[in-house]
């Protein structure tokens, strides 16, 4: 990738507070786009990013006056990427009611729904919007069901908004294990148990970091011809038996 | 809203500035773009081709550090002396076959011959990826063009989509054999590159530039090139299939009411 790409452009990530969307911020403030990081965390909570320009905003993802509010403020953009999620439901799925999987729908998947809905008309041309999944949506793991069936429903939303809003583009992010905040309920101990056996087992050899999801996400945006897709991010933990 | 200011401009990804990369089928179109791609951020490039007279022609057009290679790849003792020469490899690209479209045809008509040109694609990049195996760094990667007729049948090409579909497997499997060098396949729809004719490219463009493509725009080698060096340079990114096709393969039959 070379710098200023993204120089003019002005990028929206919902979910860019913290993690792979901080990580996507990140690389497009670095590529010269004006960033705009949007999430439910208070301006004064968040990590500073460091490079090139960003704005902070404050939406509730699953609230829909409030996505239409933070569009309307924000105006005219470029590139939408979503990745805000909830955290997943814990326990198993005996354990969950309608309420529980709901929620996560709710947090996930009609969140992602709703930033493309309200941002696609606002969108300039050459403009693209992308979504985070996992690899749960075609790996489930115990207990995660109603997360995998979150991420399948995010990716069929991709590819069927590539079809609804073309020629804007419209992809995916698949990622796998990723060094973020989002592990930070383990223990070190056991965290870093996690990440020596996927530096054991994965082709790559290492955990990716939230720069690597920063990264595709930049290519997302820039790549012309790109769309429909998804765009797996794993370190070839797909190729090998789960950890 | 709060504005946080910073210093920009920086690169994203791995550097390639002074690695090696060697592209087999790099005279023309998707090759071509890589290596221009390549050498203008920095990289050492050595293509490989067959025709000495072409690839000393493409080699004019790339501006930066580039060397240039003949050699058939169909022909292993040949191209094992061609990646031999690059010394240790940290990128290898394996573009398609430049006169693809002169096999297309329905079974019943398809010669011996145009089925075994199909299949040489595949046997061409198994000589040039045994090659180089032994001389790619640890933190290199390997790029396999594979086709969209590997993953939707397309009339007339039931070997090349076959051979296209067992490319990508090759790659899958290179990425676990070979870790942790990264391998990944990258499957282009329509491109705009010499395999077509002048005619045939004018078509293409007014179908690929109205609503029959939801991306309404015509591939360009350089968009190729541009997912080729992403990934080159993201360090996370091995065994995945790269699909980049306008949304070709995501259309539906039209059926107007």
């Amino acid at each position: 990738m070379t710098a200023g790409q993204l120089a003019g452009k002005r990028v929206v990530v919902v979910g860019g507070t913290s993690g792979m969307g901080l990580g996507a911020a990140r690389a497009a403030a670095s590529a010269g786009a004006e960033v705009i990081a949007a999430g439910r965390r208070p301006a004064a909570e968040r990590p500073a990013v460091e490079v090139g320009v960003l704005r902070h905003a404050v939406v509730d993802a699953t609230d829909e006056s409030s996505v239409v509010a933070l569009f309307d403020e924000i105006g005219e953009l470029d590139h939408l990427l979503v990745t805000a999620a909830p955290s997943g439901p814990g326990g198993d799925f005996l354990d969950h009611d309608v309420a529980a999987a709901r929620r996560y729908i709710d947090g996930k998947f009609m969140a992602s729904w709703a930033c493309a809905r309200y941002a696609a008309p606002r969108m300039r041309a050459g403009g693209s919007i992308a979504f985070l999944t996992g690899a749960a949506s075609v790996r489930p793991r115990p207990g995660l069901a109603i997360v995998s069936a979150a991420f399948a429903a995010v990716e069929a939303l991709a590819r069927a908004l590539a079809i609804d809003l073309g020629p804007l583009r419209v992809n995916v992010i698949r990622p796998g294990l990723v060094d973020s905040d989002m592990w930070r309920f383990l223990p070190d101990d056991a965290r870093e148990q996690l990440f020596d056996k996927a530096r054991q087992s994965f082709p790559v050899r290492r955990v990716g970091s939230i720069d690597d999801i920063g990264h595709a996400a930049v290519f997302l945006m820039t790549n012309p011809y790109v769309t429909g897709a998804v765009l797996e991010v794993t370190g070839g933990e797909q190729l090998v038996d789960g950890i | 809203m709060s504005v946080e200011r910073g210093e920009g401009g920086q690169t994203l990804g791995a550097s390639i500035a002074g690695q090696t990369v060697v592209i087999v089928g790099g005279s023309s179109g998707i090759g071509l773009a890589t290596a221009r791609a390549a050498a203008g951020r920095g990289a050492r490039v050595v293509l490989i081709a067959r025709s000495p007279g072409k690839l000393e022609a493409a080699a004019r057009t790339v501006a930066g550090d580039v060397a240039v290679a003949a050699a058939d790849m169909l022909d292993p003792r040949a191209l094992a002396g061609a990646i031999g020469g690059a010394g240790a490899i940290d990128h290898l690209v394996l573009t398609a076959v430049a006169d693809e479209v002169q096999r297309i045809g329905p079974i019943a008509g398809l010669t011996d011959d145009q089925m075994e040109r199909s299949i040489d694609k595949l046997r061409g990049f198994f000589f040039a990826a045994r090659a180089a195996a032994p001389a790619m760094r640890e933190r290199g990667s390997i790029a396999i063009i594979s086709g969209a007729s590997g993953l939707k049948p397309t009339r007339g090409m039931s070997v090349l989509g076959a051979i296209n579909a067992a490319v990508t497997s090759f790659a899958r499997t290179l990425a676990l054999e070979l870790a942790p060098v990264r391998v990944n396949a990258i499957t282009p729809g329509v491109v705009d590159t010499p395999l077509h004719s002048d005619a045939t490219r004018a078509e293409l463009r007014r179908w690929a530039e109205s609503a029959d493509l939801p991306a309404r725009h015509f591939g360009r080698p350089e968009d190729i090139a541009q997912a080729i060096l992403f990934l080159m340079t993201n360090p996370y990114v091995t065994g995945h299939d790269l699909v980049i096709d306008g949304g070709l393969l995501i259309r539906s039959p039209e059926v107007k009411p």
